[in-house]
C-alpha cells in the first residue's frame, strides 16, 4: 500500500512516540540486562570494555531461571493477576451488562459513576483500604462491636487483600470494554432467541455471552497486564508474604542496586506480557475470519 | 376456529397509547395484514401477540388458551423480525437448529427438521454459511426457515419485505403466499405498503393511532371503505368535504349539490371517488367541467389532473389517448361509483 505524504505525517506521530518512549528506553533496558552490577556511576559494567570488546552475558537471565525466588515471584504474579482478573470479570460483567441495558438517557451517567473512583488519587484509595482492613480498622472494630468476632481478623497483609485491592483498582478497566461491546448488542437478537423458545438464561448463553467475548478478552487483558507487574498494591495491602515480581524488581533496583538483574526481570516480564497480547490478536483475527 | 384472539388489548408507552382497545380474531389459515403508517401501533400489536411486550389491559389467546401472562419462549407461535435478527456467530443451519434445540430436539430428528425447513425456502445448500455471507433475500429465507422449523401454530412477520429490493419483493410476495397455502397456518404480517397488503392478505386490518379502523378483505376495503381515513389510506382516491342533509350532499369543491341516496350518512361527510371510476366526457350522471393541469404518463395507463372552476384538483385514470395540458374537458361518473363516508 502506498501512503500519501499527509498520511505518512499522521502515522509518524504515534511511531515517533513509541520509538522515543518505548523502543529506545527498552533497548537501553535490554543493554543493561546483559551487563553485570558493579560499584560506580552508573552501577553496571559498560557494553564495551577498555579494549573495545563487547562484554555481554546472559548470566542475569540464567539466575532468574535457576534461583527459586524469582520463579516463585513470577508464578505469584501470574497467580494473583489471574485471580484478580477472574474476580474483576465476575464483578464487572454484571456491572457492564446493567449499564448497557439501562435506558439510553441514563447510561452515560452510570458510566461516569463506574469511573468516578479515578477522580481521587490511586494511592489515597489504597491507603483508605489499609485503614479499613487493618486490625484496628473500621471493618474489624465494627465486627467486634457487633459481637460477631472476638479477635480482629487478619485482613491486611494477605494475598487475598492484594487480589482484592487489584480488583478494586482495575474494575473500571474491565467494565469499560465490556460495556462498549454489550451496548452494541442488537436487542432483537435476544428477542428472537426468546421467540424461538430460549429462556433468558439460555438466550444469555447462546447470544449475549458469545457476542461479548471480544469485550471479555479486552477487559481481561487490560486488568491482567498491569496487575502482573503491579507493585504498589501488593506492597501496601499484600504485606511481606505476598510475592510478586514487581516487588522483587523494586528491591533489586533500589535496595540491592543491581540494575542489570532488575533489567533482566523487566525483559522477561515484558515477554510474558507480549505473549498473551499476541495470543489475543491471533484470536481476534480468527474471530474476524470466521 | 380462531388461532389468535386479541380481546380489548391496550398498550401505552409513557404518554403514548400505542395500542388502544384493539380486538381481533384470526382464524387458522388466514393471511392477515396489519396496515398503517409508522407509529400507528401495528408493530406493537404484533409484539404483544408474540409476547415481546406485555399489554396493559386485555387478553390474548392462542388456540383458545389465555397467554396474556405467558413469556414469549413459551408461546407456540413464532415471529420473523424486520431485521431478521439472525444470530451472526452461528451458521445458517445452526440458526435454524437453535429453536429446535430449545425443545430438546437432537440427533437425527434435529437434522431432519433443519433440512426440512431449509428445503422449504430452497436454502439447503447454504446451511454451512454465516448469515453475513448471504444476500438480503437469502437472509430473509433463513429467518423464515428458522421460524417455520418450530412448526408454529401461527407465523408473525414484521415488515417481511421491507429490506428487499423491488424485483425481489414481488417474487417473495408470491412465495410467501404459496408457502402459507402449503402449510395451512395463519400468517399475520405488518406492513405500511397498501399494495403489499392488498396483494398478499386475505384480510387487512387498517390501523391508525392505535386503533383498527376497519378490518375486511382487500376487495371490500377497496370498494367499501368504512371511513374517510380508510379511503384515504387504501388506494388512490379523490376525496372532498361535503355536508349531507335530507335533500342531498353539498360539495363546495365541486361547486354543486349531489343527489341523496338512502344509505348516505348525514352531517359533515367525505365524498370519495376513485380515479378509475371517472371517465372522460359527460356520459355519466355526475359531470364536472375543468381544465387539464397535468398529465402523468405511466405507460399503459395515465393519470390526468383536472382543475375545476373552484380550483379543486380531480385525479382521473385514463386508459388510452390522453388530452393535453390546458385542454378544457368534462369528466363524469356514475352516482353508484361514488362513496359518501362519515
Amino acid at each position: 500500500m502506498k501512503l500519501s505524504g499527509r498520511r505518512k505525517l499522521v502515522l509518524a506521530g504515534p511511531w515517533l512516540w513509541l520509538i522515543l518512549f518505548f523502543l529506545a528506553p527498552f533497548a537501553l533496558v535490554v543493554k543493561i540486562s546483559l551487563a553485570q552490577a558493579e560499584l560506580g556511576v552508573p552501577p553496571y559494567t559498560p557494553l564495551l570494555d577498555a579494549a573495545g570488546h563487547i562484554q555481554a552475558s546472559l548470566a542475569n537471565y540464567a539466575l532468574l531461571f535457576t534461583d527459586d525466588l524469582y520463579l516463585r515471584a513470577y508464578w505469584g504474579s501470574v497467580r494473583i493477576a489471574a485471580l484478580a482478573t477472574a474476580f474483576a470479570l465476575l464483578l464487572g460483567y454484571p456491572f457492564a451488562y446493567a449499564i448497557a441495558r439501562a435506558p439510553a438517557s441514563r447510561r452515560s451517567f452510570y458510566l461516569l459513576l463506574a469511573i468516578a473512583p479515578f477522580w481521587t488519587s490511586f494511592l489515597v484509595r489504597i491507603y483508605a483500604w489499609m485503614g479499613l482492613l487493618r486490625p484496628g480498622g473500621l471493618i474489624n472494630t465494627t465486627l467486634q462491636s457487633l459481637g460477631l468476632i472476638d479477635a480482629p481478623l487478619k485482613l491486611m497483609n494477605t494475598e487475598a487483600a492484594a487480589v482484592f485491592g487489584i480488583v478494586y483498582a482495575y474494575l473500571p478497566f474491565m467494565v469499560l470494554p465490556l460495556y462498549a461491546r454489550l451496548e452494541k448488542l442488537d436487542v432483537s437478537l435476544l428477542e428472537a432467541a426468546a421467540d424461538l423458545g430460549a429462556t433468558p438464561w439460555r438466550a444469555f448463553r447462546a447470544v449475549t455471552w458469545p457476542w461479548s467475548l471480544p469485550g471479555v478478552w479486552a477487559g481481561c487483558l487490560l486488568v491482567f497486564i498491569p496487575a502482573l507487574g503491579e507493585f504498589v498494591i501488593p506492597e501496601l495491602l499484600g504485606g511481606p508474604d505476598t510475592l510478586m515480581i514487581g516487588k522483587v524488581m523494586w528491591s533489586e533496583f533500589f535496595t540491592n542496586r543491581d540494575w542489570p538483574l532488575s533489567a533482566a526481570i523487566t525483559v522477561v516480564l515484558l515477554v510474558m506480557l507480549v505473549a498473551p497480547i499476541v495470543a489475543f490478536q491471533a484470536a481476534a483475527r480468527r474471530n474476524e475470519a470466521a | 376456529m380462531s388461532v389468535i384472539t386479541v380481546e380489548s388489548v391496550s398498550k401505552r408507552f409513557g404518554d403514548v397509547v400505542a395500542v388502544d382497545n384493539v380486538s381481533l380474531d384470526i382464524a387458522q389459515g388466514e393471511f392477515v395484514a396489519l396496515l398503517g403508517a409508522s407509529g400507528c401501533g401495528k408493530t406493537t400489536l404484533l409484539r404483544l401477540v408474540a409476547g415481546l411486550d406485555k399489554p396493559d389491559a386485555g387478553v390474548i389467546r392462542i388456540d383458545g388458551h389465555d397467554v396474556t401472562g405467558t413469556p414469549p419462549y413459551a408461546r407456540p407461535i413464532n415471529m420473523m423480525f424486520q431485521s431478521y435478527a439472525l444470530f451472526p456467530h452461528m451458521t445458517v443451519a445452526e440458526n435454524v437448529a437453535f429453536g429446535l434445540k430449545q425443545d430438546s430436539l437432537g440427533g437425527e430428528d434435529l437434522r431432519t427438521r433443519v433440512d426440512e425447513a431449509l428445503s422449504l425456502v430452497e436454502m439447503r445448500d447454504l446451511g454451512g454459511r454465516k448469515p453475513q455471507a448471504l444476500s438480503g433475500g437469502q437472509q430473509q429465507r433463513v429467518a423464515l426457515a428458522r421460524c417455520l422449523a418450530k412448526r408454529p401454530k401461527a407465523l408473525l412477520l414484521d415488515e417481511p419485505l421491507a429490506a428487499l429490493d423491488k424485483s425481489l419483493r414481488e417474487r417473495t410476495q408470491l412465495e410467501l403466499m404459496a408457502l402459507r397455502r402449503r402449510l395451512g397456518i395463519a400468517f399475520v404480517f405488518v406492513t405500511h405498503d397498501q399494495d403489499e397488503a392488498m396483494t398478499m392478505a386475505t384480510r387487512v386490518a387498517v390501523m391508525d393511532k392505535g386503533r383498527i379502523l376497519q378490518i375486511a378483505s382487500p376487495r371490500d376495503l377497496y370498494a367499501r371503505p368504512a371511513s374517510r381515513a380508510v379511503a384515504a389510506f387504501f388506494g388512490d382516491m379523490n376525496i372532498f368535504d361535503g355536508l349531507a342533509d335530507a335533500q342531498g350532499v353539498a360539495v363546495p369543491a365541486l361547486g354543486r349539490r349531489l343527489p341523496r341516496a338512502s344509505h348516505y350518512p348525514t352531517g359533515p361527510v367525505a365524498v370519495a371517488i376513485r380515479p378509475e371510476d371517472i371517465s372522460l366526457g359527460g356520459n355519466e350522471a355526475i359531470t364536472v367541467p375543468g381544465t387539464v393541469s397535468d398529465v402523468i404518463y405511466r405507460g399503459a395507463i395515465s393519470t390526468v389532473l383536472l382543475r375545476n372552476a373552484t380550483g379543486a384538483i380531480l385525479r382521473v385514470t385514463v386508459n388510452g389517448p390522453t388530452p393535453s395540458v390546458g385542454d378544457a374537458i368534462t369528466v363524469s361518473w356514475a352516482q353508484s361509483a361514488m362513496l359518501v363516508l362519515p
